[in-house]
């Protein structure tokens, strides 16, 4: 459990990222953070994981005054790791296997249980320990860097795991993949943070969505229930998929379509069982000119 | 008429050192670019699309085939073509290179010894055109990923380039910086006749390319009209690791159930239309 009181943070030279934020994060939750450019995101997150003193207001980790740290020793604490946005800077050793490994040798594993925690890893984020292992990781395209690492952090296991903007560069394939991973990582119980601009990607998996706005928490619930209100959210720089905006868009024209629906099948039956059912058009022109939903 | 043409890649084979086993980065790589046109280049994690970008900008040298710009033709080994071809890097922060953000911008037109008048013209128009204009003094090192991203997009804007590389622009940015880069390159594209070359994971802006070549291990697999490729016209999206974005995706769902929805159907308003109109004619339209 994390829990952030009264968090304001401003920066040397003056710019203020964060205004009186209050935040519990439950024992295995698992959150999306969202918001427009600027808005805390990275700010927030970096305080939640321990690696930034926010100038006002307090912090605890599981009732501590910091977290444990990816590599602390079982019992001392809560584990906490996270990924940088600009992930491709968090890669530092002469390989890849090493950079992955540094985090299970620093937990002070035995060498068998590193290797298989350095395998499972790379597999988990589809990079494969045969032919990328001995590369340096500099050498890497910018989506196998993040793959990369992504994978030394999930090598040592956190208790929460805070990723900024994990998809940022993998291609269609390894978002999938790591929307499967969260998934699961989730049901096996570990906490997730993740920074996001696609609602989309979250959508599936996350209970709870936060949303930033100028350093402030505008938004702070369950995410199903968030996703009912698209305009509100397109207000505060999240745009709703494609899919809730089509919606949305017909309901304005008259078409009584559920709301809330974020998978493109499952709105295009609901659509054609409305059609089907004859669901009668107002006389004349539906709705209002067109353009006039749009946000 | 077909405007002339810019660049010509012909079988392009590029090698990075320490890596002479295995498949080149580009593997005998082809393509050309007109004047004036925009082309998406999309491929999954590894197919060569950075790598593209850095021999078209001339960063680093191939090793077979022939590069042609404007009629010349560039050596293999590395070659100075900054005046005319700008790139945009996939890692925003290893492009920064001055201490403020108008610093920065002005960095690439005063190696360019352009006179004062001209480079302060030029930092203006790209700080307004990625939205940075409030934040011209600010150090470089206190911005956020996006704030940091639409400053390497300034960056190359000001160098005002015959051809503009870019390299996941939009990556970390938010909705609304996303239209606005989208719009700001469209203007470029329109007004000046830049042409670009737009890299990106995120299919649905490939939909406002002239063409969208996808790539796969170091080789043009497909190429041709965005929507029709995406719909799938030749071959599934995901047998090039790819996924087809949302609202072709959903354009799909609603053709399966039945409705009307004409092949090149890229936008949420031509498919409210669609459903509307189906709506209409009392029914599915069937
Ligand atoms: N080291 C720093 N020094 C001064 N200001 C900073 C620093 N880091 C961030 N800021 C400013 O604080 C605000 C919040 O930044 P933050 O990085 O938290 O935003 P964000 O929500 O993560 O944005 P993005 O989506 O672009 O990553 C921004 O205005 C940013 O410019
Ligand atoms: N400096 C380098 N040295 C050696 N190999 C490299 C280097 N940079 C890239 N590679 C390799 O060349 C291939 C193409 O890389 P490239 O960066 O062009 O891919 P990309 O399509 O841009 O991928 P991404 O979507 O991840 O950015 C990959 O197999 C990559 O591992
Ligand atoms: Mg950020
Ligand atoms: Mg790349």
């Amino acid at each position: 459990m994390i829990e952030a009181r009264g968090i304001s943070h401003t920066f040397p030279g003056g710019v203020v990222a964060l205004r009186g934020v209050d935040l519990t994060l439950r024992p295995g939750e698992a959150v999306a953070l969202m918001g427009e450019t600027g808005a805390g995101k990275s700010t927030l997150a970096q305080i939640l994981a321990g690696l930034l003193r926010p100038s006002v207001g307090q912090v605890r980790w599981a009732g501590r005054p910091g977290p444990a740290g990816p590599w602390a020793p079982a019992g001392e604490g809560l584990r906490v790791a996270y990924l940088f946005q600009e992930a491709e800077h968090q890669l530092f050793e002469p390989t890849v296997w090493e950079d992955v490994a540094f985090g299970p040798r620093q937990l002070g594993l035995p060498g068998e249980v590193v290797q298989a925690r350095v395998e499972e890893a790379l597999a988990l984020v589809g990079l494969d320990p045969e032919a990328i292992g001995g590369r340096s990781p500099f050498t890497l395209s910018g989506g196998e860097q993040r793959r990369a690492a992504l994978a030394g952090l999930l090598a040592t296991d956190p208790h929460v795991l805070i990723l900024d903007e994990p998809t940022t560069g993998l291609d269609p394939a390894g978002v999938e993949g790591l929307i499967r991973l969260l998934h699961r990582l989730h049901r096996e119980g570990m906490g997730l943070v993740v920074i996001t601009h696609s609602l989309e990607e979250v959508a599936g998996w996350a209970e709870r969505l936060l949303i930033l706005h100028q350093g402030r928490l505008v938004v702070d619930e369950p995410l199903a229930q968030a996703v009912q209100r698209p305009e509100e959210l397109a207000r505060w720089g999240v745009e709703p998929p494609a899919t809730l905006r089509l919606a949305s868009r017909l309901r304005a024209r008259g078409l009584p379509v559920p709301l809330g629906v974020t998978d493109p099948d499952a709105l295009a039956r609901a659509i054609a069982h409305l059609l089907d059912r004859g669901q009668a058009a107002p006389p004349g022109r539906v709705g209002g000119p067109p353009g006039s939903d749009q946000y | 008429m077909r405007d002339p043409v810019l660049l010509q890649a012909v079988d392009v084979t590029c090698r990075y050192p320490g890596r002479a086993q295995g498949r080149p980065a580009l593997d005998r790589l082809s393509l050309t670019l007109a004047r004036g046109e925009w082309v998406a280049v999309a491929g999954p994690n590894g197919s060569g699309k950075s790598t593209l970008a850095r021999v078209l900008a001339g960063l680093i040298p191939y090793q077979e085939g022939e590069l042609w710009l404007n009629g010349q033709r560039l050596t293999p080994q590395a070659y100075d073509v900054r005046t005319r071809v700008g790139l945009v890097f996939q890692d925003p922060a290893s492009q920064v290179v001055g201490a403020t953000v108008e610093e920065d911008v002005a960095f690439g037109p005063e190696n360019l010894g352009l006179p004062p008048s001209e480079i302060r013209r030029r930092v203006e128009e790209a700080l307004a055109l990625v939205g940075l204009a409030a934040m011209r003094h600010r150090p470089t090192r206190s911005l956020s990923g996006g704030q940091r991203q639409r400053l390497a997009m300034a960056g190359a804007l000001a160098m005002e380039p015959d051809l503009l590389i870019l390299d996941e622009p939009t990556a970390m940015l938010d909705p609304r910086g996303q239209e606005e880069v989208l719009a700001a390159v469209r203007r470029l594209n329109r007004r000046k006749k830049t042409a670009v070359l737009w890299i990106t994971h995120r299919l649905e802006e490939t939909l406002l390319a002239h063409r969208l070549l996808i790539l796969q291990r170091g080789q043009v697999v497909a190429a041709g009209p965005p929507a029709p490729l995406l719909a799938g016209r030749q071959g599934p999206v995901e047998s090039w690791g790819l996924r087809p974005p949302e609202v072709i995706r959903l354009a799909g769902a609603l053709r399966r159930q039945g409705l009307p929805v004409p092949e090149e159907a890229a936008t949420l308003q031509a498919l409210t239309e669609t459903v509307l109109q189906a709506w209409r004619a009392g029914g599915m339209g069937r």
